[in-house]
Parts: structure tokens; C-alpha cells; sequence
């Protein structure tokens, strides 16, 4: 197994909301719900890399999700809970601008709001 | 504010009577010179307030498994339950939620902001426990279990004024 490339702090991310816009916040901006590792993620939580793909790839269907993007520097610089992005692009190439939030964890509520206070919304 | 803060016990809250204005628009005996403005207690102040949370919460009960495409749990009975009360007992003292949404552990989270202050709390229910998630601007955020009897000094966290 060959390391995983940590991504540059310059880096910006990309995460989709939920699949029905009303989950979100009425002012648009992302709930902490948004940034919530689910049963699924294994304790990484995908974004994408802004720089390797465009908001209309990153959100797929703009009538049903929203896109926020975050500062990676943010994330890594985020509490004292030390977290870091690795590049993981999918591996039947369907997404290769992938990558992950690692270092959260599912007990934790603090960081799934940080996260959502620091993005902004990408009007797609 | 000040009742939930010393006494948020539900069945007693104080509503502070304001006086209001109204005009009258039902048919009068009266001669049209009277006046048809009139003033009467308004003892209502707080019905409605969270009338939207309530009824998102009321979409979130109907949820189904996979609701979010990724395999989240439905929204169970007891965690609505929970979130339902607890908006009741806030909107009885005046204080309003933000905002509601479910998460993927089968959760629904209550977000309380004070726009002055800058201060956010978030109620989050899940299925087997209850956290409360303060998030200030200029202190550490900080996560504690939630504890109902600990309400009032969190409304006081949160609509601290210097």
C-alpha cells in the first residue's frame, strides 16, 4: 500500500450538502450535519479539491444539493484536534479530484460545526 | 428570557402582558363615530415562534432509511419526541431555534443562536444519547452531554450580554 499525498494547505475544498436543500439553514449556509462523518465514511470525510474539478462536477445535481467550499488551511489549523487531507481519488476514476478529512471522529460534534461556520456557499 | 433562566419549568411560565394595539374589524352596533381601534392584553407573545421548527421536525419523523442517499437511519420516535419537547419548553420562555436538521446517525440537531453576542449552542439528539455543543466567538467551543436541568445555564450562556 503506497502512502497517501497530503494535500497542500493552499488547497480549497468542495462538499455537497444533503440531497433536499431544506436541510439546510434558511440563510443557505451549511448545517454542521453538512461536515458529519456518517456510519459509512470510516472516519474520513470526503471533499473535493477545488483546484482538480469545477463547482458543476463537484455538486452534480445543483436542483437538489448545495456546495460549500472551506479553506484546507482552515481545516488544518482547526482546534487542537489535529486533522490532515489526503488526495483519494476514486478508484474506478470516477471522481479524481477526491480526497479526505481524516482525524475526526464520530463522538465529536465541535469540529462538524467549525467546519460549517468556516464554509461558504458556491453558487452553482 | 429571564423566566427561562430562573424557572423553565413549563408549566409555569410568566408571560410579560404588552399592550397592543388593534383594529377592529367585526360588526359593531356602535355608531360609526366610535372609534374602532380598541386595546386588549396580548398574552400570546410566544405562540408560533418556533412554529417552523416544529413542523420540520414533524417532516423529519417521516423520513425513511436511506433518506439521504448514503444510508442514514430513519429518524426515530423517541429522538422526534425529544426534539419536539424540548422546542415547546423553549418557545413557552420566548427563546427561538434557528434552525433543525437531521444527520446520518439517525440524529436531529437544534441550533440556537444569539445574533448579538455572537454565541451559537447546538442540541443534538441522537438515538442513544443527547450532547450540547457551545460554540462562542472568542473562547474554545466546548461539548458537554445534555442534561435538561442544566437548560437554564445554558440559556445564560447563550444570551449572555457584557
Amino acid at each position: 500500500m503506497t502512502a497517501r499525498k497530503v494535500v497542500n494547505a493552499d488547497e480549497w475544498l468542495y462538499r455537497r450538502s444533503w440531497p433536499d436543500k431544506k436541510y439546510m439553514n434558511p440563510d443557505g449556509t451549511a448545517t454542521s450535519r453538512v461536515f458529519k462523518l456518517r456510519p459509512k465514511d470510516n472516519g474520513e470525510l470526503s471533499v473535493d479539491i477545488k483546484s482538480l474539478t469545477t463547482p458543476d462536477k463537484a455538486v452534480g445535481d445543483s436542483s437538489r444539493f448545495y456546495l460549500f467550499e472551506l479553506s484546507n488551511r482552515y481545516v488544518l489549523q482547526i482546534t487542537d484536534t489535529k486533522l490532515v487531507t489526503y488526495y483519494d481519488p476514486l478508484p474506478d476514476g470516477s471522481n479524481n479530484a477526491h480526497a479526505v478529512i481524516v482525524g475526526m471522529v464520530p463522538e465529536d460534534d465541535i469540529i462538524p460545526a467549525l467546519l460549517a461556520k468556516a464554509s461558504k456557499r458556491v453558487f452553482v | 428570557m429571564p423566566a427561562l433562566i430562573s424557572n423553565y419549568l413549563a408549566s409555569s411560565p410568566e408571560p410579560y402582558p404588552r399592550t397592543e394595539l388593534i383594529h377592529y374589524w367585526g360588526i359593531s352596533q356602535s355608531p360609526l363615530s366610535v372609534s374602532s381601534t380598541t386595546v386588549r392584553w396580548r398574552s400570546d407573545n410566544y405562540d408560533n415562534l418556533n412554529q417552523r421548527i416544529t413542523k420540520l421536525l414533524n417532516e423529519y419523523a417521516r423520513l425513511k432509511e436511506n433518506w439521504d442517499n448514503e444510508g442514514a437511519p430513519a429518524i426515530s420516535v423517541d429522538v422526534i419526541r425529544k426534539a419536539q419537547n424540548l422546542t415547546t419548553l423553549l418557545e413557552k420562555h420566548g427563546q427561538p431555534i434557528f434552525h433543525t436538521a437531521p444527520g446520518p446517525w439517525g440524529e436531529v440537531m437544534l441550533d440556537l443562536r444569539n445574533a448579538a453576542n455572537g454565541r451559537s449552542l447546538e442540541i443534538i439528539f441522537y438515538p442513544d444519547r443527547s450532547v450540547a455543543v457551545y460554540l462562542p466567538t472568542d473562547e474554545t467551543p466546548k461539548q458537554d452531554n445534555f442534561d435538561i436541568t442544566q437548560l437554564p445555564v445554558m440559556m445564560k450562556w447563550l444570551n449572555y450580554t457584557k
